[in-house]
């Protein structure tokens, strides 16, 4: 709907003419300290880095595994070594980073 | 005054990060023209706009992960200010056991020159829908869609509105 002759001028005078809300400097202070408090995330950023690396880390681990134990003609006590350390390792990680959020629920 | 991307970085730093500084930032930005639109609708009335806008903003805040930035941010935000003041209008109704008419909650006792006066007397005569929508359309400059999203009105409607409130205000005017 375009605004007609009469509109802009309404519009002017009720610009100029209706007041402004009275100063409050203390208002978004007001507003700033209602919110609630801020929620925790479970890990702190140093600590999702680490699961970061420690996640490449056993990926490439379990490709290297793989591949060895796929390839070699004959599985040995070391790789039966390998593969078990590697599978501790990764129920290690994954009880730290869902213990927390289990416990919650 | 914040530009859209400006605002959408803003809106997108307090849904990732909970950043209270970037949720400030639009708080300073809207505040001034928030607590006039709901000074307007309290007829004057200082403190319960000062209310009713800190309660939108935190209603904005907890909601914030709504937002899906189809409609302005100005505009959603309008639009729970609009719905916190029927809200406080319909318990204030109930509580007080009165006809559903807009009761005077208050005025500013600032002096104010005759055409202040004037004018503000003539938005006082309206009921809520149309000073309302006379505030968003004249004041806020708002086009007719804007005002239908915040108020929930039809396109019809708000027009029929604005019609019957020019028709008031200039009786008023002249009495």
């Amino acid at each position: 709907m375009k605004k007609s002759k009469e509109d802009i001028e309404l519009a002017k005078l009720l610009k100029e003419q209706i007041k402004p809300a009275p100063e409050n400097g203390w208002f978004v202070r007001k507003v700033m300290n209602r919110l609630p408090e801020k929620s925790q995330s479970f890990f702190s950023k140093s600590e999702i880095l680490s699961f970061i690396i420690c996640g490449i880390i056993l990926i490439a681990g379990w490709c290297y595994q793989i591949i060895h134990v796929t390839t070699a003609q004959f599985i040995t006590t070391a790789d039966l070594f390998g593969v078990s350390a590697m599978f501790i390792f990764s129920l290690a990680l994954m009880s730290y980073i869902a213990y927390p959020l289990l416990k919650k629920g | 005054m914040l530009n859209k991307a400006q605002e959408l970085l803003l809106i997108a730093r307090c849904i990732a990060a909970d950043d209270r500084d970037a949720f400030g930032q639009l708080v300073i930005a809207y505040e001034a023209g928030l607590r006039r639109f709901i000074l307007n609708l309290t007829m004057g009335d200082a403190a319960l706009s000062d209310d009713i806008a800190q309660e939108t903003f935190l209603k904005a805040y907890l909601a914030i992960r709504s937002f899906k930035g189809i409609a302005s941010f100005k505009t959603w935000l309008y639009r729970i200010a609009y719905n916190e003041f029927i809200t406080f209008k319909r318990r204030y109704v109930e509580t007080n056991d009165i006809e559903d008419t807009p009761p005077v909650i208050g005025s500013d006792t600032v002096a104010q020159s005759d055409a202040k006066m004037d004018l503000q007397v003539c938005l006082n005569a309206l009921n809520d829908s149309e000073r309302t929508i006379v505030h968003l359309f004249y004041i806020e400059d708002l086009p007719i869609k804007k005002v239908c999203e915040i108020t929930g009105y039809p396109e019809g409607t708000v027009k029929s509105y604005l019609s019957r409130a020019r028709t008031k205000m200039a009786e008023a005017l002249n009495h």
